[in-house]
């Protein structure tokens, strides 16, 4: 087991490298500022400007709700999209038949664009929430479904004789062989719906009014309100790092702790054995 | 010679107590693999399965080791605890050097603290820093994989040791590595060993008995058994006992479909 | 027995470029302020020049610039081995440097372009004398010899804008001037740090590599580097005030790399350590100030120059006369007084502007200088005896 002054150690180096990426943010805020300047606040807003608009919209209280109807409405559709691309993913890696029935149609719906699936959910549930979460449901899905079929596919496989060779009890074989293998499929694609889930669930609250940022994007842009629009983007910005920063590298740097790469170390390859 | 070693040899209960394999044959749906194979090991020696590649020589070694039941015929031995080293590491990625050495250990009744101490120990006995303990497998050379592979079976504390080509992926000089420290720890434990390989060479520097098999359907087609002490048998000694079974017509007979180099 | 003496001392101080110019820093800090006390405490009016443009200058072109040409003229020819400026040319050296430093304390009779022709006959003496070991390195010190060109640019700019013959003030030129000098510690620390850092881990009993990724510190040098350009072409513009928080914010991301558990608090690790976070914040304070907020930024730019660049630069001298004289780790303990006292100068130089003041002249400039020059005295006493003794294992240089 790592100690916990080791466990405290990394959190903190993990913290700290924040300084990085805020250098980085910054650095494109003041190309935003100079993009200000150069085409006036109608085009492009000042970043103080955009800031304090923020601020003013959370003290209304406009901000918050929002943020929370998206979320819910992005994490029901997530879930269900992992849910069902995760199933039906395993089933095709289990059985050859399903395979040959399913893929195809995942590839179909890998195709087909986000644009469209509003359109349609647009006709077919109206502008509701319902709209929204089939919207992400049903383009986080497919990414989910192949590496999945493809992790359940390779699961038996040489770790597998090992473990048995080794007469391990069927606990271990489940949490040390299984579930670390799968994850290693998953992970990066369910981080991959999670990331996109965001971006489907505001495009279509954009386009269907069924409200929270996507809803008052759409407003910003009827009263040609660029500084209020901009805020809005913030808003969508800071949820996608916090996302990224705060749950998904974390996690990522605890389950995929193994794949660390070395400095001129082999390219990946997602087994490693 | 080890004086275990020599124990085991004069010991005539012991030798009773060794591997045995009777009269097995085994198909893998309608293509037959073994056909009536038998042959016998007294503990504490060294056995060497040689023949042609795809003979049913990884197939014998499951059955030894318990993975496998053959249709017909009889295994039987008195090891309780046969632990396996296989060509490919087959090492879990996610975990370190040190934790795969302790994953045998995950079926026995054990503390997570003598676990770790045990993982350690053997670390040192494959000769890995504590340094390399802490790496990941894709962190780890070739050589040094198969070394915790091999700590790994030998953390169970095995009473037979189930060989399945550890070496051929390793080039020349790390195997001849390998090979003495596998020599060195056998010696010392006074292990009974199964070894497979394709290699004579490897075999005469390894094995108290040598078994060649035919190739499919395989059966016994020859064996050969080395009095030299291993720790005795030099480069020469290797050269001129493999020109000594090569001369045996039906070992050629059953070699020469690999064309041996 | 005493005449043979003489010549002796002279041939150990030139043997190596780093020991004329760091027994020269300490006094160049120290006259860098003499004057200041006086200006501000309203006993004398000041000089043509305008005393805070000739303060600021002598620290940065003075000073600093001897530190510099010091570390550099020892550095670059030990890391390239390519054969080190000593003796005459040296003594060349030094005495264009004097030169200079005679013109500005005689600055208001002398002329003011002869003042200008002896002030910048010092850099392109440097930049030539390390122009052989340059033209060996192959790319990697190339980043040092362009920041050098840099500030060869800075100082004619300097004096042209007071002779008329360039747009801008000196203000701006010699404020160029400390910018670049600080993206040149943040690539020179690249050097320094893995040999500080590994002394420090061993000091402290700990195991394990020095691990200093290039990425972050080109990303420190970069920032630096682009805040450098900004405050020169846009000083009090908002875009400026972006990237001098981006700056500040690479600086700190670079110094996670030292949280080495008791490493951190050996000298030569935990000094370095301070002077970032000196940097990151007087870059913060600027960004700031350029947004907006009411802070006042001379005393942000003292910050940096005593805070972050001097501090750099007492650390770096003690670091390189210990090895440079064939002495090994650990630093003696003396050499926290130095910086001690440095770093209490640059607290107060910052903190009265901002919370008294109208206690400034006592408190905000005369005791400040005082510490200062203390500091850098307390430094010659400590590591002066080794500049003027040869090396103990006998080696040259």
């Amino acid at each position: 087991m790592i100690p916990l002054r080791t466990r405290l150690a990394q959190a903190l180096d993990y913290v700290w490298g924040g300084w990085g990426a805020a250098a980085s943010l910054l650095l494109l805020v003041a190309l935003w500022e100079a993009g200000h300047e150069a085409y006036g606040t109608l085009v492009l807003p000042s970043p103080r400007e955009t800031f304090a608009m923020l601020w003013r919209m959370t003290l209304d209280g406009r901000v918050w709700p929002a943020v929370v109807e998206t979320g819910r409405n992005a994490l029901a559709g997530f879930l269900g999209g992992v849910l069902v691309g995760g199933l039906l993913g395993a089933l095709a890696g289990l059985s050859d038949m399903m395979r040959r029935l399913l893929a195809p149609v995942s590839t179909l719906m890998l195709g087909i664009p986000a644009i469209a699936w509003v359109v349609l959910s647009l006709l077919w549930f109206g502008g509701s929430g319902l709209a929204v979460v089939f919207t992400v449901l049903v383009t986080s899905a497919p990414v989910v479904f192949a590496s999945a079929a493809e992790g359940v596919r390779s699961l038996d496989g040489a770790l597998q004789r090992m473990a048995r060779a080794f007469r391990v009890p069927r606990r271990v074989l489940v949490w040390d062989v299984y579930l670390p293998h799968m994850l290693s499929y998953l992970f990066p694609a369910v981080a991959t719906a999670l990331a996109l889930s965001w971006k489907v669930a505001v495009m279509t609250e954009l386009l269907s009014g069924a409200g929270g940022i996507g809803d008052g994007l759409a407003t910003a842009r009827v009263q040609v309100d660029t500084v209020k629009a901009m805020a809005w983007i913030l808003v969508v910005v800071a949820l996608l790092l916090a996302v990224e920063y705060l749950l998904l590298e974390p996690l990522r740097r605890h389950v995929l702790g193994w794949r660390r790469e070395l400095p001129g170390a082999e390219t990946r390859d997602p087994q490693g054995i | 010679m080890s004086p275990a070693v020599m124990i085991a040899q004069d010991s005539p209960r012991r030798m009773s107590a060794g591997l045995a394999i009777d009269a097995v044959s085994h198909a893998f749906g309608p293509e037959p693999v073994l056909s009536g194979l038998s042959v016998t090991l007294p503990a504490a020696q060294v056995g060497c399965l040689i023949g042609p590649s795809g003979c049913g020589k990884s197939t014998l070694l499951a059955m030894i080791g318990g993975l496998l039941r053959p249709d017909q015929g009889r295994v039987a031995h008195p090891f309780a605890r046969p632990a396996f080293v296989f060509q490919d590491p087959c090492l879990l990625p996610w975990r370190d050097a040190r934790g795969n050495i302790a994953f045998g250990l995950n079926a026995l009744p054990m503390s997570r603290t003598e676990c770790s101490a045990r993982a350690d120990r053997l670390l040192g006995t494959v000769g890995l820093t504590a340094e390399d303990g802490e790496k990941y497998p894709r962190e780890l050379s070739g050589g040094m994989r198969q070394r915790v592979a091999l700590a790994r079976a030998l953390a169970i504390e095995p009473d037979l040791l189930l060989l399945d080509e550890p070496f051929s992926a390793l080039d020349v000089g790390l195997r001849r590595q390998m090979q003495a420290l596998v020599r060195r720890l056998i010696d010392a434990r006074g292990l009974t060993t199964v070894l497979v390989t394709h290699d004579l060479a490897e075999a005469v520097r390894m094995a108290d008995r040598i078994v060649v098999l035919s190739p499919r359907p395989a059966h016994v087609a020859a064996q050969h058994d080395i009095g030299m002490p291993r720790a005795a048998r030099d480069d020469g000694f290797v050269q001129a006992e493999v020109g000594r079974l090569l001369a045996d017509p039906a070992t050629a007979e059953a070699l020469a479909v690999e064309g041996l180099s | 027995m005493k005449p043979p003496a003489a010549p002796r001392f002279g041939d150990i101080v030139l043997a190596s470029a780093f020991r004329p110019f760091f027994l020269l820093v300490p006094l160049a800090a120290i006259s860098a302020v003499l004057p200041l006390p006086v200006i501000w405490t309203g006993l004398v009016g000041s000089g043509t020049i305008g005393s805070a443009a000739w303060h600021a200058h002598e620290q940065v072109f003075g000073c600093l610039a001897a530190a510099m040409a010091g570390f550099l003229l020892t550095a670059l020819p030990s890391w390239t081995g390519t054969p080190a400026v000593t003796g005459r040319p040296l003594a060349m050296l030094v005495t264009v440097w004097l030169a200079g430093r005679l013109a500005f304390w005689l600055d208001g009779v002398l002329p003011a372009s002869l003042v200008a022709l002896a002030d910048l006959a010092f850099l392109p003496a440097v930049f030539g004398s390390a122009l052989p070991a340059l033209a060996k390195a192959g790319k990697r010190p190339i980043d040092l010899g362009l920041v050098v060109a840099g500030l060869l640019l800075a100082n004619f700019w300097f004096h042209m804008t007071r002779l008329g013959a360039l747009p801008g003030t000196p203000d701006v030129a010699v404020v160029l001037g400390l910018d670049l000098l600080l993206v040149a510690i943040a690539l020179a620390l690249g050097r320094i740090l893995p040999v500080a850092l590994g002394a420090a881990l061993q000091e402290a009993g700990l195991r394990g590599p020095v691990r200093l990724s290039p990425g972050r510190r080109h990303f420190a040098a970069a920032t630096l580097a682009l805040f450098a350009a900004a405050d020169t072409f846009a000083p009090a513009s908002p875009v400026t005030g972006w990237i001098a928080l981006a700056a500040a914010c690479a600086q700190l991301d670079r110094i996670v790399e030292l949280h080495r558990g008791a490493a951190l608090r050996r000298p030569q690790v935990l000094l370095f350590y301070v002077a970032q976070a000196f940097m990151a914040a007087g870059l913060a304070g600027l960004g700031a100030a350029a947004l907006g907020a009411c802070f006042d930024p001379v005393g942000l730019r003292h910050l940096l120059g005593m805070g972050a660049a001097s501090l750099t630069v007492v650390t770096v001298m003690s670091i390189v006369s210990l090895r440079h004289s064939g002495r090994a780790f650990p630093l003696p303990r003396a050499v926290w007084i130095g910086p001690l006292l440095i770093i209490a100068a640059t607290l107060l130089r910052v903190a009265v502007p901002e919370i008294a003041p109208e206690a400034m002249p006592w408190l905000g400039v005369a005791l400040p200088s005082a510490l200062w020059a203390a500091g850098f005295l307390a430094w010659l006493v400590v590591f002066g005896p080794w500049l003027v003794t040869p090396r103990l294992d006998g080696k040259p240089g």
